[in-house]
């Protein structure tokens, strides 16, 4: 059966032409700064056009679209339909969701609306399955959230679960997504229990603050050294080890270590430091730890993982999948959906009910 | 041997005087929240609060052979008991400290009192005693700096007492230790030195009056939203954040008693403070690579039972937990400068 898989990211549009679980064609297409100088929405056809080009031999024998999901409201993780409630929500602004994830998602929609065949989106990025005590931060105005990486979390949970033969169900993991951003996850039955995000209370990483203390944070605010946008861009982009050495490449930061720079050497370890104690904290909420499981491009870095590894090791098994499985971790969920082995959840259009909304959704 | 101890609180002055270990008296000078509300500075407070001081004294008819006040948010110093100087209190008055606070003028204090006896003046373990590794001072960016203030009178007095306990050396032992009061510090100890700690004011657990670490953007739009000052937001981030920010109220008693009577948010923010705390706990034990001889648990909070029994199920496979409720700061204290005159211990130089 053919699947067409996409994955839009912020710089590129990564899809695929899978039978079952085979890849037929695999792109993934990095897009000029002049393509992505207009609104993330505004981009539908430009990269619409970029996956018909390359897969205009299949599409009339596609049996399902599917893309990774995007941010809309808080939800379980999963395989969801995609149906004209998700379109609206997006079309209208009412999720404040200039994300690419959610070109997947308009992509999706208007290759099935083409073609009639059934659309889907795969964890997005708005699940929230966060337990109880997790919700609940020190202000009430400012309720903790379980935004994260779950598409690519979610699915190296299911890898290291099968790899130990455990059903999903009796496992507990920590899985630690390192790219620009950072989560932590405590993934307890499948489910994302916990997060610690570098864009919120979570560890510093490559382009991300991390957690700051925060009445020092108030008075930088209120001091008019920064915009409200600089301020953001601590947690988006240019905080962390881009702050601190100008460069959120761990490649560059790794060789300016062995040429014997101090400085990126100590912020380097400070980063895998921060990185464990949220490791470290996340165990605990968690009970027992099957493994921790270091994913993401980040993890590619042999230094980074034995850096973190000195401080876990003691307590659990560390594996480390480097790199993201997102296009297999979409076909795969969309397979088991297929195959009845997992049941298709619906998405509920909540108009335009704000309070439904977490503020902080940019 | 005497030793007259001072503590200064914002509306309180406890003084004890010991005879050795034993506390033989002991007086809480009280003031009313207005007392000292046209002082622009706890500076201007030392006058009042000195005469108090003597007039209690004097009842008691015992001469010291040293006192000894609290330390402040002093410059960062090495832990210990110092004796206070001319260096000291010019420092102080001079505004060279990390923040205003009223622990601040115990120093001003003691060194007063201890002139009229003619013996010397100490202050033991201050807030900014500084022994992080380098690796934890490190934020996500270099504009804020993760600083070393806890609660360290405590902390140190409870190092001491479980090496007694347990007749281990406190330099060869490594420990986890959580101060759980109106504020929390948990620390990592490492032979003895606190190398980390989550700083009480600035990140970690919510306590019962401030709210801890929060998710950053989200804390953002409260920064700039508009509807709120900035004093508004400190006030919420300590003082009013935390268990009175969601139950009105500071005292865990209070919590605990409207838990037993079926109120389930109250169980719900008692929990997530617990969870909390936990968390920390994991992750400062993370940073001993994994060897902690123990965990403790200590201040006003140790003493509730339904706090304490939620936390220690999560973090007990760590290492064994004790319990030390609350916090005896006036012994710590006297025991400070008792350690100095008997000569076990010399005392620091303030620099």
């Amino acid at each position: 059966m053919l699947i067409l898989a996409v994955n839009p990211g912020s710089t590129s549009t990564e899809f695929g032409v899978f039978d079952d679980k085979k890849p037929i064609i695999r792109k993934k297409i990095e897009h000029s700064g002049d393509e992505l100088a207009i609104p993330i929405l505004d981009q539908f056809e430009m990269r619409m056009d970029c996956i018909i080009d390359h897969t205009s031999d299949y599409l009339q024998k596609i049996k399902v679209v599917s893309s990774r999901g995007g941010i809309l409201y808080p939800m379980e993780g999963g395989v969801y339909e995609i149906n004209k409630g998700m379109i609206d929500d997006i079309r209208h602004g009412r999720v404040d969701a200039q994300h690419a994830a959610n070109l997947g998602i308009l992509i999706a929609y208007d290759i099935k609306e083409k073609f009639s065949i059934p659309a889907y989106m795969v964890d997005p990025i708005s699940t929230d399955e966060l337990w109880e005590p997790a919700r609940v931060s020190g202000l009430p105005e400012i309720p903790r959230s379980g935004r994260t990486h779950s598409l690519n979390v979610r699915a190296q949970a299911r890898r290291r679960a099968k790899e130990m033969k455990k059903p999903l169900r009796d496992t507990a993991f920590i899985v630690v997504h390192i790219g620009g951003g950072l989560t932590v996850n405590l993934v307890k039955r499948g489910k994302i229990c916990d997060v610690a995000d570098a864009r919120q209370d979570g560890p510093f990483s490559p382009e991300a603050c991390g957690g700051l203390s925060t009445p020092d944070y108030t008075k930088l605010c209120f001091s008019g050294r920064y915009t409200e946008q600089e301020m953001l861009r601590f947690s988006y982009g240019e905080g962390g080890l881009r702050k601190w050495l100008g460069t959120s490449s761990i490649k560059e930061i790794e060789e300016r270590i062995k040429q014997g720079d101090k400085k990126a050497d100590s912020i380097f370890r400070a980063m895998a430091y921060s990185i464990a104690r949220c490791i470290g904290g996340l165990m605990v909420c968690g009970g027992k730890i099957d493994s921790v499981i270091l994913t993401g491009g980040g993890s590619k870095s042999k230094l980074l993982v034995s850096l973190v590894s000195e401080y876990i090791s003691p307590y659990t098994t560390i594996v480390v999948y480097p790199g993201s499985i997102e296009l297999e971790a979409i076909v795969e969920s969309t397979l088991r959906v297929l195959r009845g082995e997992e049941k298709i959840k619906r998405y509920k259009s909540r108009g335009t009910d704000r309070e439904a909304l977490c503020i902080f959704w940019l | 041997m005497y030793i007259l101890a001072i503590n200064p609180g914002s509306t309180s002055t406890k003084i004890s005087m010991f005879k050795d270990e034993k506390e033989v008296k002991k007086t809480v000078i009280r003031y009313d929240r207005d007392s000292f509300k046209d002082k622009k500075s706890v500076l201007e407070q030392v006058d009042t609060r000195n005469n108090d001081i003597k007039r209690e004294i004097e009842k008691w008819g015992i001469k010291p052979d040293g006192v000894v006040g609290r330390g402040g948010l002093f410059k960062p110093l090495k832990s210990g008991t110092y004796r206070i100087t001319e260096r000291v209190l010019a420092d102080i008055r001079n505004g060279k400290v990390q923040g205003e606070h009223i622990s601040n003028i115990s120093a001003l204090l003691a060194y007063d009192i201890a002139e009229e006896f003619g013996t010397p003046s100490f202050f033991v373990d201050p807030v900014s005693v500084d022994e992080f590794e380098e690796l934890a001072r490190f934020s996500g960016i270099p504009e804020i700096e993760r600083v070393a203030l806890q609660h360290t009178l405590n902390i140190k007095a409870c190092i001491r007492q479980i090496a007694k306990d347990k007749k281990r050396k406190m330099e060869k032992m490594n420990l986890v230790v959580a101060h759980l009061g109106g504020g929390i510090s948990v620390c990592p100890v490492k032979e003895g030195r606190l190398i980390d700690a989550n700083n009480a004011i600035q990140e970690g657990p919510f306590s019962p009056e401030r709210s801890g670490s929060l998710p950053m953007t989200a804390f953002l739009e409260m920064c700039t939203c508009g509807k709120y000052t900035k004093s508004f937001l400190l006030r919420r981030l300590v003082g009013e954040g935390g268990l009175v920010a969601y139950l009105g109220t500071n005292l865990a008693d209070e919590v605990v008693q409207r838990i037993k009577e079926g109120d389930n948010y109250a169980r719900k923010i008692y929990e997530a403070m617990a969870y909390q705390i936990s968390k920390e706990i994991g992750a400062m034990a993370t940073v001993l690579n994994g060897e902690v001889d123990y965990i403790v648990l200590t201040g006003g909070l140790a003493g509730s039972n339904l706090l304490i029994d939620w936390i220690k199920r999560r973090i007990e496979f760590i290492a064994p937990v004790i319990i030390y409720p609350g916090e005896n700061e006036m012994l710590a204290l006297a025991r400070g400068a008792l350690r100095v005159l008997r000569k076990e211990e010399e005392a620091k130089e303030y620099k």
